[in-house]
């Protein structure tokens, strides 16, 4: 999307409010400039003494006090018109940021840190509120008042109104220039700020060195520097705010002063009236406030710019076209219990330009036929989970590798291939939720017997019910509460829970002792009917039931077979498991 | 509103604001000028309208309107020069007050870092001070010139005639119910979009991270429809402020002009009778604004210069943070130039520590004596009290019992200032500063020379790599040495105790394993340290612990063994099983014993 479509597309998401928004701001700018006019005709009327300008004159303070009431009401609802939508604004588009961050593949999350992320949401879209409240209020406003106000003073005097603008006009110049150089100044103290933060940071960090090698005087002498620069940009920030930003109030009231004494001249030759003067002196005011809101309205304009491009990089990120296909039911069903076919598959991470980068995979081939238990032995670097990542399709892969039933599996929607296959990744990632809604985690429809059940599955039973709320206990952020075997075992039941294909399991009975590993596979069997299931791991133990065994070395499958004829072929299976049945023995 | 005890908090403010007393003062003399022209400007478009305007006279009237204009110019200069001065004032105060925190922090004793987070310590410092820059300093001056024009007007007002202001109070009642009101309800929407947004922050940050599982799980819907829950409360909190605000800010604007017809109206009635003059009421209704607009902006005044008595409140407990060596007797400093000179003798005798009166023990009679010219190791598992040791001696916990004696003077008689040079500190968490590499070696010392930066370089076997960087000495590090491997942050580190010179080095050996080359520059540098140097060293290689003359084996704060390598092994006991269980020895012939 184009910037101008996405500022469009925003507004027209609230064109309903905006247009009640607009017809309000011309009533209160209409209103504004008609109650002088009442107030002047009173005016005139106060020294007439006849019985009928009496009348007259109540009825004129009635229109004005009538008036002002009506502009009251209206102004409450022109602002709730304009302002509104700019919040609307903002949350939708947090939740269309949110949505599209969902469906973004690996790389982009990967070159995007949440912290980052998380500022756009936060910070940027405060930016994009105000372009599309506050923004839209003043620039209409602005547009009414400029244009309303000098016609009805025209009405009235149009050579007291030229002279009048010119003041204004001189000092509104003068305003603008003294405003650029003040946000120049309040930029370049931002920055100072940040670097006096870094420092003091870094040297509470390095404290107890600086206390022993008695830098005290030298750190202290290296924060006034920046202390100092800090105090310069923001005393200059107080000369500008104090003796350049009050021009334009003090030139409104230049102008008073211009229209009580040219207002006076004219006046005494009866080309005013008293009432003129008063509504003239009402209009002034009404000609300076604008002009004041239009450099909060360019700053306003600015942010609003700059937070779009920030948001539309999240907003333009591609998500892979092949994400957008939805599969038939037909077909959905018919590629249920199919068998994983892996074929030739190579995988190499993207680099940076002038690094070759070496494959992690290369020319693996193998299958998973439906109810079939494979299992994928390799020590710290051996590509283990890339292969898992590729299999789940995390990373993004090149057609023609995997294929699931005879389908491609990069031919899919990575959310449709994902109700065939479940992960349970090395690194099980909770929520600061119960330990239930974690279970149900990604699964639609669950009732608590399910979940119960595919807690004992995993053998996590007995430790939720020495929790004090049971299932119901928080588990704290990133279930910083559980042990790390713990928050293992709820992945699995949370992968247990919703009917799959193939299941995947990412090393993730490294943190349990062996019997506990012994049970949770046994649990795994038996929830299994007709699943597959893929156990990688560098722990013989965790694979020794398995159908098929594969052994994975720097990207390569070395051997392959059962437990008894890899003990037989590999020596490099043997002697991990020699290895590991004294470690075992040496832990129970 | 404002608490007594909220004042007193205030006291430092004004302690550093009093030495620019002078500046303050002349901001100060330009109040009753700027007030003063302020009510002059209304009192002269009386005179405009009713002197001349009305009856038709000329004569004058462009000696009123110059006498306007000085007025004008009058007014503006003073009210500039008053803003002007009194922030110059504020923020230089805030400008001392960082500089005499930081002093302060520097002095600070350990345990205050240990129960503070440094990002507490941090905002005290920054946010803290520019909320009193900002909400305070701004705050109570727009506060105390609004409040005393507005009462200077009204005064005015009622002087020039009093039916009239009357008018104009009788409408103050229900415009400051209406503000505070509004006020109290937008406060309690805050509290709401405050909790809203941060519940909703922190399920969006908890997604980001965990994105992969959403994606692997499918659950993209899922955590959909919880954080468009969030995020429609939040708007509507908002949506409910923005009511209240679009409320208060209409009723404010729209009050002036209802005010303005019921004058006219009032005044139609007594400006027949010659109660009121044209002039007045014209001049009332030109100073209105300057009446009702303070009234809306008094409530979120006095809320911002609340917000600053947190920040008061909270550099005030660093004001009163106990300092490092505050309250003690201490020998003076003079006394000890010439004992402490050189390095003797370092006796620990039945000494015992702990961290807080409640806790247990961390050191419990240890005892052990350090001459110039030996090497201690001391070993033993993590929470042993190695480290604990080693921070006694260079003083960063003080209050220990029993009594320790260097060069036979008790430790706790002596100003840390008097003895630090003594000693050399090698640390297992490095810090480098985001200086060049020669700036982190000398640490700016005037008396290091560049061929002493080279020669401690050398010493420790950090000359070449240096050279092999783009800039050499002159190469700047970034963050923490993240731009050099860790192996090579650390030799850098060794370079900097040696070039500082002190004749006891106090060596933390890290236990991070580093590559294998500057693995064996370490050992190189460490080992050449041990047989020229008086060292004591927390141990984890077991060449650097084969080379001591002394090994002490600490468990749970005591001494259990103690000896030569040799001994320690044939004693078969804590020791050797240490070494047996290679879990805290990361060195290939640990395993051998």
């Amino acid at each position: 999307m184009t910037k101008s479509k996405f500022i469009i597309h925003y507004l027209m998401l609230n064109k309903t409010s905006y247009l009640l928004a607009i017809i309000c701001i011309f009533v209160v700018n209409f209103l504004q400039v008609e109650i002088p006019r009442y107030i002047q005709l009173a005016v005139d009327l106060l020294n007439e003494s006849t019985l009928e300008s009496k009348a007259d004159l109540l009825e004129n303070v009635q229109w004005v006090i009538g008036l002002s009431v009506i502009m009251v009401i209206v102004r409450i609802l022109s602002r709730m018109y304009a302002l509104n939508p700019g919040r609307i604004t903002e949350a939708t588009l947090k939740n269309d940021l949110f949505h599209r961050l969902n469906r973004l593949p690996a790389t982009f999350h990967q070159r995007y840190a949440s912290g980052k992320l998380i500022s756009i949401i936060n910070n940027d879209l405060t930016g994009i509120r105000l372009f599309y409240g506050i923004g839209f209020l003043q620039l209409f406003n602005i547009l009414f008042a400029l244009t309303l106000t000098p016609i009805w003073m025209w009405r009235i005097s149009p050579q007291l109104t030229l002279y009048s603008v010119i003041p204004i006009a001189i000092a509104s110049v003068i305003f603008w220039m003294g405003f650029r150089k003040l946000r120049a100044f309040q930029t370049q103290r931002l920055i100072d700020l940040q670097d006096l933060s870094e420092q003091l940071m870094n040297y509470l960090s390095g404290i107890d060195l600086i206390k022993n090698q008695q830098m005290g005087d030298w750190a202290t002498g290296e924060v006034a520097k920046i202390n100092q620069r800090l105090l310069d940009c923001t005393l200059k920030i107080a000369k500008i705010q104090t003796f350049f930003m009050p021009i334009l109030d003090y030139a409104n009231q230049f102008m008073k002063v211009l229209i009580l004494g040219l207002g006076g001249y004219y006046l005494l030759q009866s080309q005013l009236s008293i009432g003129e003067i008063t509504a003239f002196l009402s209009y002034s005011v009404l000609l300076a406030l604008p002009l004041m809101h239009l450099v909060r309205i360019a700053t306003v304009y600015q942010m609003g710019m700059i937070s779009i491009d920030s948001v539309q990089s999240i907003l333009n990120s591609e998500v892979p076209s092949t994400d957008s296909l939805r599969m038939e039911d037909a077909e959905k069903s018919s590629l249920r219990g199919s068998t994983l076919l892996v074929k030739n598959l190579s995988y190499a991470y993207p680099s940076s330009k002038n690094k070759s980068s070496e494959p992690v995979l290369k020319n693996l081939n193998f299958s998973i036929a439906a109810g079939e238990k494979v299992g994928v032995l390799g020590s710290i670097g051996s590509g283990k989970s890339t292969l898992v990542n590729c299999l789940n399709h995390h990373l993004s892969l090149d057609t023609g590798q995997i294929f699931w039933g005879g389908k491609d599996i990069t031919q899919m929607s990575r959310n449709d291939w994902r109700s065939y296959v479940r992960t349970i990744t090395q690194e099980p990632f909770l929520f600061s939720d119960t330990v239930a809604q974690n279970v149900k985690f990604g699964a639609n429809q669950a009732n608590d017997l399910d979940v119960a059940q595919v807690l004992k599955l995993s053998q996590l039973s007995e430790d939720v019910q020495r929790f004090n709320a049971g299932d119901q206990t928080l588990v704290g952020e990133k279930g910083i509460m559980l042990s790390g075997g713990q928050k293992q075992r709820l992945s699995i039941a949370r992968a247990l829970l919703t009917p799959c294909d193939l299941i995947i399991m990412d090393n993730v009975l490294s943190a349990v002792d062996y019997d506990t590993e012994r049970s949770i596979l046994k649990g795994v069997f038996k929830r299994m009917q007709g699943q597959s299931l893929l156990v990688v791991s560098h722990r013989v133990s965790a694979l020794e039931y398995m159908d098929n065994i594969l052994v994975l070395q720097e990207g390569e499958i070395i051997a392959r077979g059962t437990h008894a004829q890899l003990l037989e072929s590999s020596s490099y299976y043997r002697e991990t498991w020699e290895l590991q049945q004294h470690e075992s023995e040496a832990v129970t | 509103m404002i608490k007594s005890l909220d004042v007193l908090h205030l006291k430092h403010f004004f302690h550093y604001a009093k030495r620019y007393k002078k500046t303050a003062v002349i901001g100060l003399l330009m109040m009753p000028i700027s007030v003063l022209a302020n009510l002059l400007f209304p009192w002269l478009v009386i005179q405009v309208i009713d002197e001349h305007l009305t009856p038709g006279k000329y004569d004058g009237l462009m000696l009123l309107i110059a006498s306007m204009l000085v007025v004008l110019v009058v007014n503006y200069i003073a009210d500039a020069i008053y803003t002007y001065c009194l922030r110059i004032t504020g923020q230089k105060a805030v400008f001392d007050i960082r500089m005499a925190l930081f002093k302060r922090i520097l002095k600070l004793p350990r345990s205050y870092y240990d129960k503070t987070p440094t990002g507490v310590t941090l905002s005290r410092l920054t946010s803290d001070l520019e909320v009193i820059g900002d909400s305070f300093v701004l705050g109570v001056l727009s506060l105390v010139k609004d409040s005393i024009n507005t009462l200077a007007v009204l005064t005015f007002m009622f002087f020039i005639n009093w039916q009239l202001a009357l008018l104009v109070l009788l409408v103050f009642p229900p415009v400051l119910m209406l503000t505070q009101y509004v006020r109290n309800r937008l406060r309690e929407m805050y509290t709401i979009t405050r909790s809203s947004l941060a519940k909703s922050t922190g399920f969006l940050q908890e997604c980001l991270l965990g994105v992969k599982t959403v994606q692997l799980y499918g659950a993209e819907a899922e955590v959909e429809a919880k954080y468009h829950n969030y995020t429609q409360d939040f708007l509507r909190a908002q949506l409910k402020t923005n009511k209240y605000d679009a409320s208060l800010f209409s009723v404010i604007t729209g009050i002036t002009s209802i005010t303005i017809g019921l004058i006219i109206w009032y005044g139609s009635g007594t400006v027949l009778a010659g109660f009121v003059s044209l002039g007045v009421l014209i001049a009332f209704i030109n100073t209105l604004e300057k009446v009702f607009v303070p009234l809306r902006d008094f409530t979120s005044q006095i809320a911002s210069i609340q917000r600053s008595f947190a920040a008061f409140e909270h550099i005030e407990e660093l004001f009163v943070e106990k300092l490092e060596e505050q309250g003690l007797t201490l020998l003076p400093a003079e006394s000890l130039i010439e004992s402490l000179a050189n390095f003797k003798t370092l006796e620990f005798k039945n000494v015992r520590f702990r961290y807080n009166n409640a806790g247990p023990y961390v050191l419990d009679d240890v005892s052990f004596t350090l001459t110039k010219g030996e090497q201690l190791a001391l070993v033993g598992t993590t929470g042993s009290g190695k480290s604990t040791i080693i921070r006694i001696m260079n003083k960063t916990y003080l209050d220990y019992q029993g009594s320790i004696l260097l060069n036979g003077i008790e430790l706790s008689s002596i100003p840390k200032d008097s003895m630090l040079h003594l000693f050399s500190l090698m640390q297992q968490d490095v810090f480098l500063f985001e200086k060049d590499i020669h700036f982190n070696i000398s640490l700016g010392a005037q008396e290091i020379t560049d061929e002493a930066v080279i020669d401690a370089a050398e010493y420790v076997y950090a000359h070449d790599f240096i050279l092999d960087l783009a800039d050499q000495y002159q190469f700047e590090l970034k963050n923490n040495g993240s731009n050099l491997s860790a192996g090579q942050a650390q030799l850098i580190s060794f370079a900097r105790s040696v070039a500082q010179g002190g004749q006891v080095m106090m060596l933390d050996e890290a236990t991070s394993s580093v590559d294998s080359i500057t693995e064996n520059l370490i050992q190189k540098a460490i080992g050449r340290l041990f047989e020229e140097k008086t060292v004591i060293a927390i141990a984890h290689r077991l060449s650097t612990i084969k080379h001591s003359d002394q090994i002490l084996v600490l468990n749970q704060g005591k001494i259990v063994e103690r000896g030569n390598h040799q001994d320690l092994l044939a004693m078969g006991g804590v020791y050797a099983s240490l070494l047996t269980d290679n879990t805290n020895i990361e060195d290939d012939e640990g395993v051998l014993a």
